[in-house]
């Protein structure tokens, strides 16, 4: 038996999400057709998307279906910045936090070579967002400013960030874009109710299947599309869209809310005692005092490499993650960790674990059995 | 049945050795090594072994044998252990063998150690060479049955304590019969081409990387009276014994061919002359590695000088801090900075760095 503490990077598939599924991939059908079978394909896709604007309070039309996360947060920096400096030339300033996923990060940098600029929000040692300095430095820069970013839940740390406050100011005092990447957030983050923000959202993380995602666009956004074709998604996102993937996608958004607050009670204590086996352990678990998602925690194990310690861990079909790794497999140090002040050395002693919802105590107590063994063979 | 490490490179030697261990019923983890700092920027052919495309190949074999499959990255200390050495052994005018430098300082050790810490008993690859037990437990290094593909030469730097934990099951076949081998298998890589050049250098444009690193260094080409026959833009792009590419506007007095003999990085010359004065009898050779117990006294051996080169009856006498070695007839044309593995029949004994080569 295996035990699973990547969730951060895919959660296993709700069943609720693979019958959705499997019932959506034998009709035939594109959405975009107009005769019954289209129509039938379109009925799935439209019912997907009002059952994940119900769940999440968004109204439907807001719902942009894309293939997953990145996809969306590359719509939201790329579309929006292109779209704001198209209506006001002097709008060329993008203002990101030094801990964006890839998908917001290199999206932003691409942006560099059309002209844009990058300002970095500020962060604590502690890993989040200084929220009134990052204030400040919108209300400053107001009239540059093409978009601020902002992820609700850092992907590797946990740490919850002041997403939802600096939304606001952006929209309600500034009028200026604001993008979150929701993919991590479960339950935390900016309300979409408000329609303050744009919102990615991956479905493989929320136990829906991989492959798809939505980006939220409220009403009023300035947003270009950046891919051509048959304009299906509201004509900012081309390409035939997944039927079958879309149903899973909701099947498992409703089922996340639906035990969302039972679940978050089970994990925090789940949590808990996950946090005390790796401090047991001699491990150091970072940004510990600030305001974390109960699912992701980051730990750093002082005189082992990261890496080996998967490698002792995997043995026992235990499964961690050392947070981040490139298209060869080779860890490099996490940029989340050298933006909180880390050196390379210490941040590639680092281990992520990430619990979701088929994890068990008894995956804590394989894990409590086997760590310290680990540790000691890895020290070097 | 033992927990061993397979080094897979990408290619088709190292995925049939790792196949035959894990048929052999041991527990196999495989490992493919991360030499670049940057991927991308060396090899992107299929010929190297560094590149994303060898590394997704490993990952494939390791799929095909139902193994894990790790990348550890060792591309620091092979930057400052390997193309480090090869940049600054050219500088001074030698000429190094980086693979032998790779196995001595990666493979066989970082990798190695790197393994026995964390709980495995050795590594595979898939060189061509065999490892026989004597009866008193050492461990000796052979070529390999194929000799056209016989790799003991690159493995001559190895130790007693490296060769414990070597295991090199591809020594008793030869190389066709590996491939075919790799076929039935259904190992994909079956029909990768061989590398033969050096990998961390693109396009195998030896001259070109060199020059990218170590800048121009322009000289003299004289003859050995001193005469100026020409110049040049850095001795470590010559090598000695080389003839072609001289460019030396008039022909020798004598009208024959003239040979690179010496490259001076003091003054950075090149000096030229004939092939008579590649003549090498005498050798001394430093940091001497010795597989098994350290010979005591002379010994007569045959020594090999280079990668797929000849080897040459000779004696061998250990010194306080090397070797020297007489050969028993002329080699020509040897350079500072290559190695001599001195063997005893097929067995390997050990192996010097070349330090002078005298007539």
């Amino acid at each position: 038996m295996s035990h699973y503490f990547d969730h951060a990077a895919t959660t296993p598939i709700r069943p609720a999400a693979v019958e959705a599924w499997l019932h959506a991939a034998e009709q035939t059908g594109n959405a975009a057709a107009i005769h019954g079978a289209g129509r039938a394909a379109r009925r799935i896709v439209e019912e997907a998307r009002e059952r994940i604007g119900e769940a999440l309070g968004t109204p439907a039309s807001t719902i942009i279906f894309t293939s997953g996360g990145t996809e969306a947060d590359n719509l939201a920096i790329l579309g929006v910045a292109r779209a704001r400096r198209q209506a006001d030339p002097a709008r060329n300033l993008l203002l990101i936090s030094p801990i964006e996923h890839h998908g917001v990060r290199d999206a932003a940098c691409h942006l560099l070579s059309e002209g844009f600029s990058i300002h970095e929000m500020p962060l604590t040692d502690r890993g989040v967002v200084n929220a009134a300095a990052t204030a400040d430095a919108m209300r400053l820069h107001a009239d540059e400013l093409a978009l601020a970013s902002l992820m609700a839940v850092n992907n590797e740390t946990g740490v919850i960030q002041p997403a939802q406050r600096l939304a606001a100011v952006a929209h309600d005092e500034l009028g200026l874009p604001f993008h979150c990447d929701m993919v991590q957030a479960h339950g935390q983050g900016p309300s979409l109710a408000d329609g303050q923000c744009t919102a990615a959202l991956a479905s493989h993380k929320l136990g829906g299947p991989m492959g798809v995602g939505a980006l939220i666009v409220p009403r009023g956004t300035p947003l270009q599309p950046t891919t051509y074709g048959g304009g299906q998604e509201s004509r900012l996102r081309s390409g035939t869209v997944p039927v079958a993937l879309v149903a899973g996608f909701a099947a498992a958004v409703v089922e996340a809310r639906r035990t969302q607050d039972a679940e978050t009670a089970r994990l925090q204590a789940l949590s808990r005692r996950l946090e005390d086996i790796l401090i047991q352990a001699g491990g150091t678990i970072i940004a510990d005092k600030a305001p974390r998602s109960t699912q992701i925690t980051f730990a750093l194990f002082p005189g082992c490499l990261g890496q080996d310690l998967v490698v002792l861990l995997d043995a026992h079909d235990i499964f961690v993650s050392t947070g981040a790794a490139c298209t060869a497999g080779v860890p490099h140090p996490s940029p989340v960790l050298l933006a909180m002040g880390c050196s390379e050395a210490e941040a590639m002693t680092g281990l992520r674990f990430s619990l979701g919802w088929t994890s068990t105590e008894a995956d804590l107590d394989a894990l409590s059995h086997t760590l310290a063994d680990a540790i000691e063979k890895a020290h070097r | 049945m033992a927990r061993l490490i397979a080094a897979l490179s990408g290619g088709v030697d190292s995925a049939v050795a790792a196949a035959r261990m894990v048929e052999a019923g041991h527990d196999v983890t495989a490992i493919h090594l991360a030499l670049s700092r940057t991927p991308l920027t060396y090899r992107a052919g299929s010929r190297g072994c560094c590149s994303l495309e060898d590394a997704n190949d490993a990952r494939r074999v390791a799929d095909t044998l139902a193994i894990p499959f790790y990348v550890w990255d060792f591309s620091t200390q092979f930057h400052e252990d390997v193309v480090q050495n090869f940049l600054s052994e050219y500088a001074r005018g030698h000429t190094p063998n980086p693979c032998l430098r790779c196995n001595e300082k990666i493979k066989f050790a970082a990798l190695c150690d790197r393994a026995l810490a964390l709980g495995f008993e050795g590594v595979v690859t898939g060189h061509y060479a065999r490892l026989i037990e004597q009866s008193d437990g050492t461990i000796d290094l052979h070529r390999s049955v194929d000799q056209a593909k016989d790799q003991s030469y690159v493995l001559g730097v190895l130790t007693q304590k490296q060769l414990r934990h070597s295991h090199f099951p591809l020594g008793d076949t030869i190389k066709e019969e590996v491939r075919r081998e790799a076929h039935r298998r259904g190992l994909r890589v079956a029909d990768k081409p061989d590398s033969y050049d050096i990998c961390f250098i693109p396009e195998g444009d030896t001259a070109d990387y060199l020059h990218d690193k170590l800048g121009y260094r322009p000289g003299q080409i004289k003859d050995e009276s001193g005469e100026v026959l020409g110049e040049h833009q850095g001795i470590f792009t010559y090598t000695i014994g080389q003839r072609k590419g001289l460019r030396l506007g008039h022909p020798a007095a004598d009208g024959r061919p003239r040979y690179v003999l010496r490259l001076d990085p003091q003054d950075d010359t090149v000096i030229v002359g004939p092939h008579a004065k590649l003549r090498v009898d005498h050798l001394s050779g430093v940091d001497p590695l010795w597989c098994g117990q350290a010979p005591s006294g002379p010994f007569t051996a045959t020594v090999q000088l280079r990668a797929h080169a000849q080897e040459v009856p000779a004696t061998v006498t250990p010194t306080a801090d090397g070797v020297t070695i007489r050969l028993d007839q002329p080699a020509y044309g040897i350079a500072p900075g290559q190695t001599a593995v001195i063997y005893d029949g097929t067995r390997v004994v050990g192996s010097a760095t070349i330090d002078t080569a005298t007539p």
